[in-house]
């Protein structure tokens, strides 16, 4: 696991079964003031599997939004 | 006096594998005498041909398009509307036992309810419902589930685990090490999802789901109104009933499908006139879909393979029609066997051999459309003994079961009560079902509309990554009942096919509040 604050950029491994592979990286790019583009990428073996990863990703994308608006709206 | 409702379903279960269907290979007496009594339905359409979408629409008496639950994998919403939970409301108690599905069985998060109530040890889960309320998970009092062997977390899995953990290993192994539908063969073919099983008989889930209902059934205080969904995994595949079983039906005895073409070239004729992903998936060209194994080839299917499996469906079948008599005979013992409304059919079909194909997919034809349907309703009611021969669809079981219990359907449910005969159909203007297939696996987008009246079978395949939205199907069902002559193209037909097609249009213009569709979570 990484996390590199200056790059925003966080990456994760799972290395339990039935994973053969796995890698997770989240990146969050500027692209205005109080604008944000957060791009979640994995890869994953066996293929079969990455679809629940892509299933959970799509809530982990929508938590994230609703952390960085909330903290958006406090700041 | 109140009517309870026992409510049975099997899995992927063809329409002619009854004796009361015209089917001559499994010999079910049960269910036959119970058609006899009551109501025999010609043609049941399901709201989809795999389970997720199908068992959904059962509970919410809608249409995939409108609960959400589109394909496997994509779970049902938690505060979907559920029929059970306007039966709790009646005062029913209410169990599902068996196979569910409204949520993924893949679950490593461990995200789900139905996974995670054999580890919690309790009968039920407080949830969010429709309208605002919590209460029992989706309007259960009690639910204990099985699957397909004894895999992954459920009630059934954990009791053979811990009590007969040496028969584990005789199962079939679903899933490969991939997580795929597994493609290896068995048996004396080496016919795909196919094993001996020496299980003994009475570990078996089917007699274990008889099993725990009888034992919740007579939990039951005398006049207690009751909803239990009695659900058998069988006889989806894989396809390893207990071997003590299968000299039932002796696989080398068992005529080919009428629907199974003997020569390759017939084979490919006939696929040629489908929509292309057809011939794709027999070829092995295509992979659309997770339900058959991903490394099976149609193509290199074997007549003899085609008897095996239906050999051993069909003992799976006589298995459930005799589980199936013990419940009815506890209901006797109990003295409600004339207050009990029972309601028999399947999710969907299974193509076992159809056009040299096997498993379900995008494929509406017959063989994954038209399916078992019985209503004995009470005794105390006196039926009158009908068959139904007007098109029907499983969407209509919610507010049928409202209507048992004498409860208003609510504004949520899209089908009407079954009609008890043909002139009742007539009267309330049945004549179309209607299904659907939305899939999407990995970047392989496939959707078709179909709709089914009386005289044809009419499928639209929109577009996605292998249709580009002109292909379609129109079959003849009078001149054609195997559907083997597509006549989309024929200027003949014209006039049909734009009078179907409205009727596919109405169908999806058609007024109602539509729940956001859910996301695809798992293959399964």
């Amino acid at each position: 696991m990484s996390i590199d604050d200056t790059l925003r950029h966080f990456a994760y491994r799972i290395t339990a079964a039935p994973y053969t592979f796995h890698l997770g990286v989240i990146d969050v790019i500027e692209i205005a003031t109080n604008d944000s583009l957060c791009v979640y990428s994995t890869t994953a073996l066996p293929d079969t599997l990455a679809l629940l990863i892509a299933g959970g990703t799509v809530g982990a994308l929508d938590q994230i939004q609703r952390l960085a608006e909330s903290s958006r709206v406090a700041s | 006096v109140s009517r309870k409702i026992l409510f049975i379903t099997t899995d992927q279960q063809r329409y002619d594998t009854l004796g009361a269907n015209g089917g001559t290979l499994s010999r079910t007496p049960v269910l036959d005498r119970l058609a006899s009594e009551g109501i025999r339905y010609e043609r049941a359409q399901p709201t989809s041909v795999v389970c997720m979408p199908s068992r959904s629409s059962m509970l919410t008496g809608q249409f995939p398009s409108t609960h959400g639950a589109w394909m496997n994998g994509v779970p049902l919403a938690i505060d979907a509307p559920s029929v059970a939970e306007s039966l709790h409301d009646a005062g029913y108690a209410t169990a599902l036992i068996g196979k569910a599905h409204f949520e993924p069985f893949m679950d490593p998060f461990g995200l789900y309810a139905e996974n995670a109530l054999a580890n919690l040890g309790i009968p039920t889960i407080e949830q969010d419902w429709f309208d605002g309320r919590r209460g029992v998970h989706r309007g259960f009092d009690y639910l204990e589930f099985a699957t397909h062997g004894v895999m992954g977390a459920l009630h059934y899995a954990k009791w053979m685990n811990e009590q007969h953990p040496e028969a584990i290993r005789s199962f079939y192994q679903v899933v490969d090490r991939e997580f795929n539908v597994n493609a290896a063969g068995g048996g004396d073919t080496d016919a795909p999802q196919v094993k001996f099983n020496a299980v003994p008989r009475e570990w078996y889930h089917t007699d274990w789901v008889a099993d725990r209902t009888i034992r919740w059934l007579e939990e039951q205080a005398a006049d207690q109104d009751w909803f239990c969904w009695m659900s058998f995994p069988d006889p989806h595949h894989p396809w390893d009933p207990p071997k003590s079983e299968i000299g039932r039906v002796p696989w080398r005895d068992v005529a080919l499908p009428v629907n199974y073409p003997q020569s390759a070239s017939e084979r490919e004729s006939l696929l040629d006139q489908k929509a292309r992903h057809w011939r794709a998936w027999y070829d092995g060209r295509l992979v659309s879909n997770y339900e058959a194994p991903a490394k099976w080839v149609p193509a290199t299917m074997t007549a003899d393979q085609v008897r095996e499996v239906n050999a051993l469906n069909a003992v799976e079948v006589e298995l459930i029609d005799e589980a199936i008599g013990r419940v009815l005979a506890s209901i006797e013992r109990k003295g409600w066997g004339d207050d009990v409304d029972v309601i028999f059919t399947s999710d969907h079909g299974e193509l076992q051999g159809d056009f040299g194909l096997l498993f379900k997919g995008p494929y509406h034809v017959d063989g994954l459309m038209r399916l078992p349907l019985i209503w004995r309703p009470a005794r105390s009611t006196a039926p009158q003994p009908s068959v139904v021969h007007t098109p029907v669809s499983l969407v209509s079981l919610a507010a049928t079961f409202l209507d048992i219990a004498g409860q208003p359907a609510p504004v949520w449910v899209e089908g009407a009560a079954l009609p008890v005969d043909d002139q009742d159909a007539s009267q309330r203007s049945f004549d179309a079902t209607f299904t659907e297939w939305d899939s999407s696996f990995f970047g392989i987008d496939v959707h078709l509309r179909s709709v089914v009246t009386s005289e044809f079978l009419y499928t639209r395949y929109q577009p996605g990554t292998t249709h580009d939205g002109s292909e379609g199907e129109l079959y003849d069902l009078t001149d054609d009942p195997l559907q083997r002559v597509n006549r989309f193209d024929d200027p003949a037909m014209t006039a049909v096919r734009a009078t179907l097609s409205e009727r596919l249009d109405d169908h999806e213009l058609r007024p109602g509040e539509r729940a956001t569709p859910g996301v695809l979570m798992a293959p399964v």
